[in-house]
C-alpha cells in the first residue's frame, strides 16, 4: 500500500514544482513586493536561457526560508532586518557583512543590498492621526483604546508586536491579526485605527496614511536582498552575476510605483517586472499572459489533480481500512479514532505539517487532502458492514461462501450506497480543501483566491471561487449518477 | 447423518446447551420444539459451524464437521430462517444461483435446476426477476426454500420458517412443505414452537428447555406419555390455544 501510495504522489509531481529538466526554482513570500522581486528573478534567469519557475507567494518568510534550506526553491528576495531579528535571531548579528556569514553556516548566499529599506511602520488615517494629535509610536501610549491590525507574521514576529509593545510599553488590548492586504481595507473602513505598514507598500500614499515615527529606533533596517543556495553559482553563475549587478539598482521610489502599478492599477506582477529588467539591463522578455480559459484550464487540470489523485488514493486506503475495522474490533476503534482525530487538525495547519515530509507544491496538498479524505469513506465503510443485518450474514455464511466471496457478493454490494455517499462526502470536502493548496504552491482554483485576495480584486477571487464552487456541484452529480449505475434497483428506496 | 455427543455451549459463563447428545438418522423428519430461550437456536448455529462446542463432538456421516472446511460442508446443508434470509441487493434468481455460479455451474444447468424448483415449490417462473422488496412474505419463503435446495443438500435445516407469515399463507406453505419433504426424503431438521405445525410436518419430536432435551418421540408419545409436568404443560398450553381459536 506504501508503494502505491508513493506511486500515487508521483504522479502528481507534474503539478507540483519539480520536473525532470531540473529548472531554476525561485520563491516568494505572500505579499506584492516579494511576488514582484521574484518575478525580476525569474525574469533575470529566462533572459540567459535558463528554464525557471517561480513558486508564487509560498507563504511567510519561516515558511519560504525553510523551502530554501530544504532545496525547494534556489532563490527568493527577503530583508535584511528580518533576516536578523526573526529567521536567524539568536545567532550575534550586527552587520550585513556579519548576516553574509552567517547565511553561510546555512549554505545560503546574499547578494548585495538592492537599494531600498523596506521598514515595518504603523500607519493611521491622516485624518484619525490628526484628531488625536499623533505623530510618533510613543504618542500612542496616551490612547489605549485604538484598534490595533497588524499582519500575523507581524503579530508574531520577535520585531514585531512583542518587541514593539516592550520597547513603547503600548497598553491596548484590541490587537488582532489580519492578512496584510486586508488591513488597508479596514483602515479605511474606520474598523481599525493602526496597522503595520511595509514602507514601500503603494497603499501610504493611495489611502492617504500617516506614518508614525520610529522615535525610539524600534525597527532596523529592512535592506531588500535575494538570497540563493550556495550550489546556484555553479548551476547558474550568469544568473547569480545579474542578481548581483541589481544591487544598489532599485530605489524605495522605483519600488513603490512598482508596486502601485500592480496593487492600484492592477497590471499583472510579470509585466511590471518586466519593464524594471529591461530598463536595467536592456534585456526584453516576452510576458506571455495567458488568456481566461487557458488560466482557467490549467487550473482545472491541477485543480483536478489534487482532488482526483488524493480521492483516488484514500478510497484504495480507506475501504480495506473500514473493513478491517468491521472485522477487528479493537483495532477497528483506533483506526476509526485516529481518522477522526486526522479530520479535527485544521486543513491549513495539516498542509503545512506536510511540508518537512513532502516538501511545498502538489505532494504535500495531495497528502494532506488523502489524509482529510479518509475518514468519511472509513467511516461510512464502517457503517455500511456493520449494518447489515445478523440474518443476512448468517445466511451468507451457511450457504458456504468462503469470506472473500461473501465480502465481494454480499457484504460490499449491501454496504456501497453508505460507502458511495462518504466517498462523495470526501469528495466535495476535498474540491473545498484543495483550493488552499495554492497557500503552498500546489495551484489550483485556491491560486486566484489568494491572488485577488491580496490584490483586493473581486474578479479575481471569483475566477476561482465560481469554478471551485461548479466543480463541487459536478461531483455531487458525478456521485449521483454512478450510485444510480452501481447501487442494486432491489436496495434504492 | 448427525450424531452430537456430550456437545456444550455457554455464553460469558451463561449456558446455553447443557451436555447434549442425539442421533439424527438420515431420512428423519425432526422438529425441535422448544421456549424461546430453550437453545434451539444455539443447536441450530453448532449445527451450521457458526459456532463451535465448548465441549464435545457433533459428526455428519461419520467425520466431525469442519474437518474438510466449513464452507464445502455447509454446501450440505440447506438453510431457511424466518424472513429468509434474502440479500437485498439481488433478484431472487439471483439469490436462488449465488452459490451455483460461485461454484461455476454451467448457466443451462443453472436454469433447469431453478426451473424444476420453481415446479417443487409452486413459484411461478415470473416472480424470479424480481427483488425482495417487491415480493409476498409467502413468495420470499417459497424463493428461500428453493435457495436451500439450489446446490441438492444432503440435509434442510428449516429454523422457524413460517414464523413470521400470516395465517392463510402460513397454512398453503404447510401443506405444500409437507409434499416437498415427502418429495425430496431428505433429512429434515424443523425449528418451530408450534406443536401443530412439528406434529404435522415431522415424524420424529424433541422437547427442549434451559439447554437440554425434556423429551422425545413421537406426538402419540408426547402426548400419552408425558415425561415431565413441564411436558404435559407445554401441549395443554399449544392445545389451549388450538381450542380457543375453534371456539371464537
Amino acid at each position: 500500500m506504501k508503494k502505491l501510495l508513493f506511486f500515487l504522489l508521483t504522479l502528481a509531481l507534474p503539478c507540483g514544482i519539480a520536473s525532470a529538466e531540473e529548472p531554476i526554482r525561485v520563491g516568494s513570500k505572500a505579499f506584492t513586493e516579494s511576488v514582484i522581486l521574484g518575478e525580476v528573478a525569474r525574469h533575470l534567469a529566462a533572459l540567459d536561457g535558463f528554464a525557471v519557475t517561480h513558486s508564487r507567494a509560498l507563504g511567510g518568510s519561516r515558511l519560504v526560508w525553510n523551502a530554501l534550506l530544504a532545496g525547494e526553491v534556489d532563490l527568493y528576495p527577503d530583508y535584511s532586518g528580518t533576516l536578523i531579528q526573526e529567521t536567524l535571531q539568536g545567532e550575534k548579528i550586527e552587520s550585513l557583512a556579519d548576516l553574509k556569514a552567517a547565511l553561510k553556516q546555512h549554505g545560503v548566499e546574499m547578494t548585495g543590498p538592492l537599494g531600498f529599506n523596506n521598514t515595518y511602520a504603523l500607519g493611521m488615517m491622516e485624518e484619525k492621526a490628526q484628531t488625536l494629535g499623533i505623530k510618533t509610536i510613543t504618542e500612542l501610549a496616551a490612547h489605549p483604546a485604538l484598534r490595533f491590525g497588524f499582519s500575523n507574521e507581524f503579530m508574531n514576529r520577535a520585531d514585531g508586536w512583542p518587541g514593539l509593545r516592550r520597547t513603547y510599553r503600548l497598553p491596548q488590548q484590541n490587537v488582532r491579526g489580519i492578512d496584510h492586504d486586508l488591513a488597508y481595507q479596514g483602515i479605511e473602513a474606520g474598523r481599525l485605527d493602526v496597522i503595520d505598514i511595509y514602507r514601500t507598500d503603494a497603499e501610504i500614499a493611495y489611502y492617504g496614511l500617516r506614518i508614525l515615527t520610529d522615535d525610539r529606533d524600534h525597527f532596523p533596517a529592512y535592506e531588500a536582498v535575494y538570497l540563493y543556495r550556495t550550489d546556484l553559482a555553479e548551476r547558474a553563475p550568469a544568473l547569480v552575476s545579474r542578481l548581483n549587478a541589481l544591487a544598489g539598482a532599485l530605489t524605495e521610489a522605483r519600488m513603490s510605483r512598482m508596486n502601485a502599478a500592480v496593487k492600484i492599477n492592477g497590471q499583472p506582477e510579470a509585466e511590471v517586472a518586466a519593464d524594471f529588467v529591461a530598463e536595467t539591463t536592456g534585456g526584453v522578455v516576452a510576458v506571455q499572459t495567458r488568456g481566461f480559459w487557458q488560466r482557467l484550464y490549467d487550473r482545472t487540470l491541477e485543480h483536478l489533480a489534487l482532488v482526483g489523485i488524493s480521492l483516488f488514493a484514500a478510497i484504495l486506503v480507506a475501504i480495506p481500512l473500514g473493513i478491517l475495522a468491521v472485522r477487528k474490533k479493537h483495532l477497528g476503534r483506533l483506526i476509526l479514532s485516529i481518522t477522526g482525530i486526522l479530520q479535527t487538525v485544521p486543513s491549513l495547519a495539516l498542509l503545512v505539517f506536510m511540508i518537512p515530509l513532502l516538501g511545498i507544491g502538489g505532494p504535500p496538498a495531495i497528502a494532506a487532502l488523502f489524509l482529510y479524505s479518509l475518514l468519511p469513506i472509513v467511516r461510512n465503510t464502517h457503517a455500511g458492514l456493520s449494518d447489515i443485518s445478523p440474518a443476512i450474514q448468517e445466511s451468507a455464511i451457511a450457504l458456504g461462501l468462503p469470506s472473500v466471496a461473501r465480502l465481494r457478493l454480499i457484504e460490499l454490494p449491501i454496504a456501497l450506497p453508505l460507502i458511495l455517499a462518504g466517498i462523495k462526502t470526501a469528495a466535495v470536502i476535498n474540491v473545498g480543501t484543495a483550493t488552499l493548496g495554492a497557500l503552498i504552491g500546489a495551484g489550483g482554483y485556491g491560486q486566484p483566491i489568494l491572488t485577488g485576495i491580496r490584490l483586493d480584486d473581486m474578479t479575481l477571487i471569483l475566477e476561482g471561487a465560481v469554478p471551485a464552487a461548479l466543480l463541487a456541484l459536478l461531483v455531487t452529480a458525478v456521485f449521483d449518477a454512478a450510485e444510480r449505475l452501481f447501487v442494486s434497483r432491489g436496495l434504492r428506496a | 447423518m448427525f450424531h452430537l455427543s456430550s456437545v456444550e455451549k455457554s455464553f460469558g459463563g451463561v449456558r446455553a446447551l447443557k451436555p447434549f447428545s442425539l442421533s439424527i438418522p438420515a431420512g428423519e423428519t425432526l422438529a425441535i420444539l422448544g421456549p424461546s430461550g430453550s437453545g434451539k437456536s444455539t443447536l441450530l448455529k453448532l449445527l451450521i459451524g457458526i459456532l463451535a462446542p465448548d465441549a464435545g463432538h457433533i459428526s455428519f456421516r461419520g467425520k466431525e464437521i469442519g474437518e474438510g472446511g466449513l464452507a464445502e460442508y455447509r454446501r450440505h446443508i440447506g438453510l431457511v430462517i424466518q424472513e429468509g434470509g434474502l440479500f437485498p441487493h439481488l433478484t431472487a434468481h439471483a439469490n436462488i444461483a449465488i452459490m451455483a455460479r460461485h461454484l461455476k455451474w454451467p448457466q443451462a444447468k443453472i436454469e433447469a435446476r431453478i426451473a424444476e424448483l420453481c415446479t417443487l415449490v409452486h413459484l411461478p417462473q415470473d416472480r424470479l426477476s424480481h427483488y425482495l422488496k417487491e415480493l409476498s412474505g409467502g413468495e420470499r419463503q417459497r424463493i428461500a426454500l428453493m435457495r436451500a435446495l439450489m446446490l441438492d443438500p444432503d440435509v434442510l435445516l428449516l429454523d422457524e420458517p413460517l414464523g413470521a407469515l400470516d395465517p392463510m399463507i402460513r397454512y398453503d406453505l404447510q401443506q405444500d412443505l409437507k409434499s416437498i419433504f415427502a418429495t425430496l426424503k431428505k433429512t429434515v431438521i424443523l425449528i418451530t414452537h408450534d406443536l401443530a405445525e412439528a406434529h404435522y410436518l415431522a415424524s420424529a419430536i424433541i422437547l427442549m428447555r434451559d439447554g437440554g432435551i425434556e423429551q422425545s418421540g413421537s406426538y402419540q408419545d408426547l402426548a400419552s406419555n408425558p415425561a415431565t409436568p413441564f411436558v404435559r404443560r407445554f401441549l395443554q398450553a399449544q392445545r389451549g390455544l388450538a381450542l380457543g381459536r375453534a371456539g371464537a
